[in-house]
């Protein structure tokens, strides 16, 4: 009997955080986490009209976009908290009113599990270097005899692209 | 000189890639064994790296070559500023450490 095969990029990854600024640390695992680990991306752009064409979208100016990491993290050690909250050690604490907070953000690295098909078909790694929790995502932590699953949304800053002013890099693939 | 690390993904590299990439004059050091940081050492290459030198008008056409592939970080060519374990554990790799 034929197997169906397909292109299928399957297995798990795992994660690391790395907190800049004035928690900063070396990378911690994010240990085990709930489900898999999302990445959104999209991209802004004005919509250019014309008389002649009335409402029809004839083209559009790119003006922007956002990346975003999403993840349940499951554990309650170090890394995990990190990851949920880089403004200070203390989860109470947060950052003064005014400060600008990339320098709180840190470097998150994906890591295929070897072996896997994800790892061959890539990427083996995908690292955003400047993340943080989004402005404005309540962190949602049960208090009870539960398992702790915390989801998190990440919001990612970008870099300059090499030495093109102007183009962003939000993430590396390897 | 403009100096670059090529990384290549190691499961989707052809024997004569970079043979037919015309970038083997500017490949500086030897071919590096590459693994991600979290793997363990048992779990065996993941990469390889190459050290590249190039002018401006080479590097143009190493830009061009490398956007050639379809794949997502099959081929990546990350900045060279420091020394190449900068570089690499800047996006999650590190030199195999059976290669130390």
């Amino acid at each position: 009997m034929a197997v169906i095969t397909g292109d299928f990029p399957t297995g798990p990854y795992q994660a690391t955080y790395a907190v800049a600024g004035l928690n900063s640390g070396a990378a911690t695992t994010l240990g085990l986490m709930e489900g898999p680990i999302r990445h959104q991306q999209n991209v802004i752009a004005l919509p250019i009209y014309a008389t002649l064409w009335g409402r029809h979208i004839i083209d559009y100016v790119f003006q922007g976009g956002g990346v975003f990491v999403i993840a349940t993290v499951k554990e309650w050690d170090a890394g995990a908290k990190a990851f949920m909250w880089q403004y200070n050690a203390a989860m109470g604490i947060y950052p003064i009113v005014g400060e600008l907070l990339n320098p709180y953000f840190g470097q998150i690295v994906l890591t295929a599990l070897a072996g896997t098909p994800a790892a061959t078909k890539g990427p083996a790694t995908r690292t955003y270097p400047l993340s943080g929790l989004l402005p404005g995502h309540n962190l949602d932590i049960t208090f009870g005899p539960t398992e702790r699953n915390v989801p998190v949304l990440m919001c990612c800053l970008p870099e300059q692209n090499s030495s093109t002013v102007g183009s962003a890099k939000y993430y590396t693939d390897t | 000189m403009i100096r670059k690390l090529l990384i290549v993904r190691k499961a989707q590299m052809k024997a004569d890639l970079i043979d037919k990439s015309g970038l083997k004059p500017f490949i500086k050091e030897a071919e590096l064994p590459v693994s991600p940081a979290a793997w363990h050492e048992e779990d065996g290459l993941s990469h390889l790296g190459y050290v590249l030198e190039m002018k401006l008008k080479e590097y143009e056409a190493c830009k061009k070559w490398c956007g050639a592939f379809p794949q997502a970080g099959f081929v990546t060519l990350l900045d060279l500023t420091e020394d190449v374990e900068t570089s690499l554990s800047s996006v999650g790799l590190r030199i195999h450490p059976s290669a130390e």
